[in-house]
């Protein structure tokens, strides 16, 4: 046993990855094609050199011992920020974001690597701490420090769905290294709370397109004022009277206020930072006819694209919707789209089954690691793989807000395919590496 | 501490946490996938069909409309050009300044084709029409210079032409666009893509022969509109052409001779019931339903007090006045209970109950006949002769009879069927009984009673023809719009027979020529090439100081066999009843029909006319010359 394994890379790992990749590259292949069936598009055969490339940093990161990353991590770590802030003052604007640097037709975007950056600083940073420290309400706050960091850079460039998408992974870990519910629920509280708020008066707005009167707390100061208050108040009374009276929901009440507090101060922040485009992929999420279009327009022609497929699909570049061109960003965000449309339910079936196998085995893997930082490690791409499927996928289908994040693997673009192959990379020298010799 | 599952993995607790979220995820998303790809598909799939699948109209073109003559068409199609606009072309800050190019280019207010442009705009390709109806010549224009009109394209459209102006506006009508009501209503019977539809006349009442259908060019087309390919065309079916029974010099003579005076005049054949003309006053010219230009003299014609769409041949109804003798004439001989050569003594009134009801000779006409009653248009012998020997159900069926108070089923939409009062409806409507004095106002055909000019030119056709009155009719024929062949003939049809014997008739008739020749008509029928035979009538309008000027006639009074009679029913509002015009354009269309004459010529010959001199009638074709009659 102990032979097999030292010989043997994890060929699971290898084989659904490799595999994910092709189907990414035939799809991509088929979103150049237009009406006419002519290859309009050289993507697929720069996502070939990308996998390529990315092959060989998939292997290496495989065959190096990961104990090496954690020594690296606080540089990789800081090596990225300091791109992100580089790429913040001279980087190009690709959809609106400033998250390009490159030299010609090349270039990468720090975002992605970011998340591999992340991962290990947070691995690291949770492995040395013992479960004491990251039980406490200080080290729980130090590990979202190290998220936040590049969150806050990321979204000034302005691309909230990448930035976004460091948050779950983040908290995977946190719970992987035994942070406590309580502080995980509060942050996932207030998400959910911003949400709600921050859309309400936007649903009022644009899809009731009535008045209702309770909204005022969203839109008139003097009520914002009264209601924030108010909050303020509840909790003040509900902490000293669980410090008097020690009755546990009292403490459970103030800590749902606070939720509510937080979410609602931080939703009229999120109004006010949030462009118009961005609150009405929000909007459209909710009903895509406000505005079939314009922000409608891609869940509309994706989800037709997606429903159109049937169970086998409509053969591999006989789909309709995506070579009339009617579905948008095919070989990046709506590759799922295409896919579903040509291979039809089968497809699917294929990608959730690959992806399940590797979430599967990442989590094995997890589990059997020799040391925390192997698993964290490990949980880290997990949650990464994990959330981009949820995101992207979801987003296709109609159950989740269109965002800019790639379908990993399989979405055209090397720094996201790089990233990703990296991470897989790691997971794989953590299975390797899991016996102390 | 060696090997896998050692203490410091992960825990199996939350291992399988983090399993379980994932593949409950997985799991959900695969169960929606299902759900859209499997369930709905046929769903997604019409959908991702009707997206892509785009269908262009190929336009059709309306069949014409030609007058009896069959020479040149009345209504025809010309190619006229719509403007539009696309606004991803327009630098935005030029759009103001492209706006106000155009409509100097086009020669209407900028404000107008701000008005075209919806305040929300999409931002995908889509072009506004801007301006329907421009020239060739606008566009010639524009096309010139078109580096200066970025975004501005144009279509021929087909567009209605009604080739001689006003004349005939009534009969003709005019189309427009369809609208949602109309839609609702003709769906059913193929008019789901139509655009254009016939709003009144002949277009309206023939609009399914006049139509044709639209054939429809399939293809599939990208997002960005880029056609992809062509499906198989359905050709468009032409729309048919008709052939009205109208003569349009018969008309044009009909329009002059009425002149710039609210009214109607008709010309009917009474042996096959073919309208030769029909004219109403104030008209209008339809052409102005197809330009943008002139969208504000539309709504000039909605608002005139006049009316002038109203078909005051078909459409308008009023008190037949003595013109409704003949009918009384009819009814009393048919019944036979008064002598016609009895004499009735005239003193100027006669006293029915507690009213005076007044002779419109005040001194009275002494000792009257039957046919020297009808030619002075006695209303004391008529007064008598109602109330006495025949009784107001007696007149009641009589009109019945003749048609009034009915519609005459003509081709035309619109008609209306004038009152035909009786004790019943009087009852009910009033609520009080009928009495003598009712009886005794029906019987010059005053009252309650009202008629439209064609009940009275069938009125007269009846006593033509010994009785029967044929179906009043504006359709011919039908014919292939390119071929022009005949596809279908209009066969006279009988509408009624009125019920009264030839003998009688023939003396009706007698007492109708016995109106020119002696009576009250005498003076302004001049016509010496003809026997006309009618009747006069001056009738209360409903406005104080206003009435209306009847006249029914026919000529020629005795028919030679193969000879041609023709029946003419003018009605005007007279500003006073010495006017008389309507027996004065009686006689002027009479001797242009039986002398083949103009207008001009027929007024130049009957000189000299003691109402219409030399002068007159060159200052009245001057006014006409000079764009239309000013009142």
């Amino acid at each position: 046993m102990m032979n097999r394994s030292i010989v043997s890379f994890d060929y699971l790992l290898l084989f659904s990855t490799l595999a994910l990749i092709i189907i990414g590259i035939l799809f991509i292949y088929s979103s150049g094609i237009n009406a006419d069936g002519i290859q309009t598009s050289n993507e697929f055969l720069r996502q070939i050199i990308w996998a390529s490339i990315g092959a060989a940093l998939m292997v290496s990161a495989a065959l190096i011992k990961y104990d090496y990353y954690r020594d690296f991590a606080p540089y990789v770590y800081g090596g990225f920020i300091l791109l992100i802030i580089f790429t913040l003052l001279f980087g190009s604007v690709v959809n609106g974001a400033r998250s390009w640097i490159g030299l010609g037709p090349f270039g990468i975007q720090p975002s992605e690597f970011m998340k591999i950056g992340v991962i290990l600083l947070l691995a690291h940073y949770l492995d040395r701490q013992g479960l004491r420290k990251i039980q406490s309400l200080q080290g729980f706050l130090l590990s979202l420090f190290i998220v936040a960091i590049p969150m806050g850079l990321i979204l000034m460039q302005p691309d909230l769905g990448t930035a976004m998408v460091y948050l779950p992974i983040a908290l995977f870990i946190l719970y992987a290294a035994g942070a406590r519910p309580l502080y995980l629920l509060f942050i996932i509280g207030i998400i959910i709370f911003t949400v709600i708020f921050t859309i309400l008066p936007e649903w009022e707005r644009m899809i009731y397109s009535g008045s209702i009167g309770f909204f005022v707390i969203f839109n008139e100061r003097l009520y914002i004022i009264l209601v924030a208050s108010a909050l303020l108040i509840s909790i003040f009374i509900a902490l000293a009277g669980y410090f008097i009276l020690k009755k546990t929901y009292l403490f459970y009440t103030a800590y749902f206020f606070t939720m509510i507090l937080i979410g609602f101060i931080l939703s009229l922040g999120a109004r006010w930072f949030l462009r118009d485009f961005q609150m009405m992929r929000l909007i459209v999420f909710l009903d895509p006819n406000v505005d079939p279009r314009g922000a409608g327009w891609n869940i509309i022609q994706s989800i037709t694209a997606v429903g159109s497929g049937g169970l086998a699909g409509m053969g591999y570049l006989q789909g309709t919707q995506s070579h009339y061109q009617y579905l948008p960003a095919q070989s990046t965000d709506f590759i799922f789209s295409i896919l579903s449309e040509e291979w039809g339910f089968a497809g699917g079936l294929i990608i959730s089954t690959l992806y399940g196998i590797i979430i599967v085995r990442g989590i094995v893997i997890a589990t059997q690691a020799r040391d925390r930082f192997g698993s964290y490690l490990a949980i880290g791409v997990i949650a990464m793989l994990f959330f981009h499927f949820a995101i992207n996928v979801g987003m296709t289908i109609g159950l989740m807000p269109i965002t800019g994040i790639p379908l990993l693997f399989l979405s055209y673009g090397g720094s996201s395919l790089w990233t990703a192959m990296i991470g897989m990379g790691m997971l794989m020298s953590v299975s390797h590496y899991k016996f102390k010799y | 501490m060696a090997g896998p599952g050692n203490s410091d993995g992960l825990s199996r607790g939350k291992a399988l946490v983090f399993a379980s979220i994932a593949l409950l995820i997985i799991s959900a998303y695969l169960v929606r996938l299902f759900s859209m790809q499997v369930v709905d598909n046929y769903i997604y799939r019409e959908q991702a069909d009707e997206v892509s699948r785009r269908s262009e109209r190929i336009p059709t073109r309306r069949g014409e409309i030609f007058d009896r003559n069959f020479d040149q068409p009345l209504v025809t199609n010309i190619d006229t050009f719509a403007v539009l606009l696309d606004l991803s072309s327009v630098p935005a800050d030029g759009l103001q300044e492209l706006i106000e190019r155009l409509a100097e280019y086009l020669n209407t207010e900028s404000s107008y084709i701000w008005s075209r442009i919806p305040a929300v705009r999409n931002q995908s390709f889509s072009a506004y029409e801007i301006w329907s109806g421009a020239s060739y010549h606008q566009i010639a224009r524009i096309a010139e210079n078109i580096d200066r009109f970025p975004g501005v394209s144009w279509e021929s459209r087909a567009t209605r032409y009604y080739t001689q102006g006003a004349l005939l506006a009534h009969v003709l009508g005019y189309t427009g666009e369809i609208t949602a009501e109309e839609l609702q209503i003709l769906y059913n019977e193929g008019y789901a893509g139509a655009r254009e539809i016939g709003k009144t006349g002949v277009e309206r009442q023939y609009d399914n022969i006049l139509r044709g259908e639209d054939g429809i060019r399939f293809g599939r087309v990208d997002a960005r509109g880029r056609r992809i390919y062509d499906l198989e065309d359905i050709p468009p079916t032409l729309g048919n052409s008709i052939v009205l029974t109208i003569d349009r010099h018969i008309q044009d003579l009909v329009e002059m001779a009425l002149g710039p005076r609210n009214g109607a005049a008709l010309v009917l054949d009474p042996s096959n019931g073919e309208i030769l003309a029909m004219a109403s006053y104030p008209d209008y010219d339809p052409n102005i339903f197809y330009t943008s230009e002139l969208e504000g003299s539309i709504q000039a014609l909605y608002d005139d007090p006049r009316s002038p769409l109203l078909n005051r041949t078909i459409q308008a109804a009023g008190s037949p006045a003595s013109t409704f003798k003949t009918l009384m004439t009819a009814a009393l001989l048919q019944e036979g209970t008064f002598d016609p050569h009895d004499e009735i003594f005239c003193p100027g009134y006669v006293q029915v109950g507690d009213r005076i009801f007044r002779c419109h000779d005040l001194d009275g006409h002494g000792s009257l006949d039957l046919y020297e009653a009808l030619a002075e248009s006695c209303n004391v012998y008529f007064y008598t002769i109602g109330k006495d020997y025949l009784g107001v159900q007696a007149i009641v069926d009589y009109s019945h009879q003749f048609g009034l108070g009915d519609v005459s089923g003509i081709d035309l939409p619109g008609e209306v069927r004038g009152l035909l009062p009786d004790p019943e409806w009087k009852e009910r409507t009033y609520g009080v009984p009928w009495v003598g004095g009712d009886t005794v106002n029906m019987s010059i055909g005053q009252g309650f009673m009202t008629v439209t000019p064609l009940q009275m030119a069938n009125l007269v056709a009846g006593i033509i023809n010994d009785g029967t009155i044929y179906q009043p009719h504006v359709l011919k024929e039908i014919r292939y719009q390119d071929s022009l062949e005949l596809i279908q003939r209009f066969e006279p049809r009988v509408l009624r027979d009125v019920g009264v014997s030839p003998e009688v008739l023939e003396q009706v008739r007698i007492a109708m020529r016995g109106v020119i020749t002696e009576g009250t008509a005498n003076v302004v029928i001049t016509t010496r090439d003809t026997e006309v035979a009618g009747k006069t009538g001056t009738g209360q309008s409903g406005q104080e100081d206003y009435k209306h000027s009847w006249f029914i006639a026919y000529a020629p009074f005795n028919a030679q066999p193969g000879e041609s009679q023709y029946v003419v029913v003018v009605w005007v509002d007279a500003t006073n009843e010495w006017e008389w015009w309507a027996p004065k354009a009686a006689n002027i269309i009479i001797h242009g029909i039986t002398n083949n004459m103009t207008f001009e010529e027929a007024v130049e010959d009957l000189q000299p006319l003691w109402y219409m001199t030399r002068t007159q009638l060159r200052e009245y074709l001057e006014s006409i010359d000079a764009g239309g009659i000013e009142e």
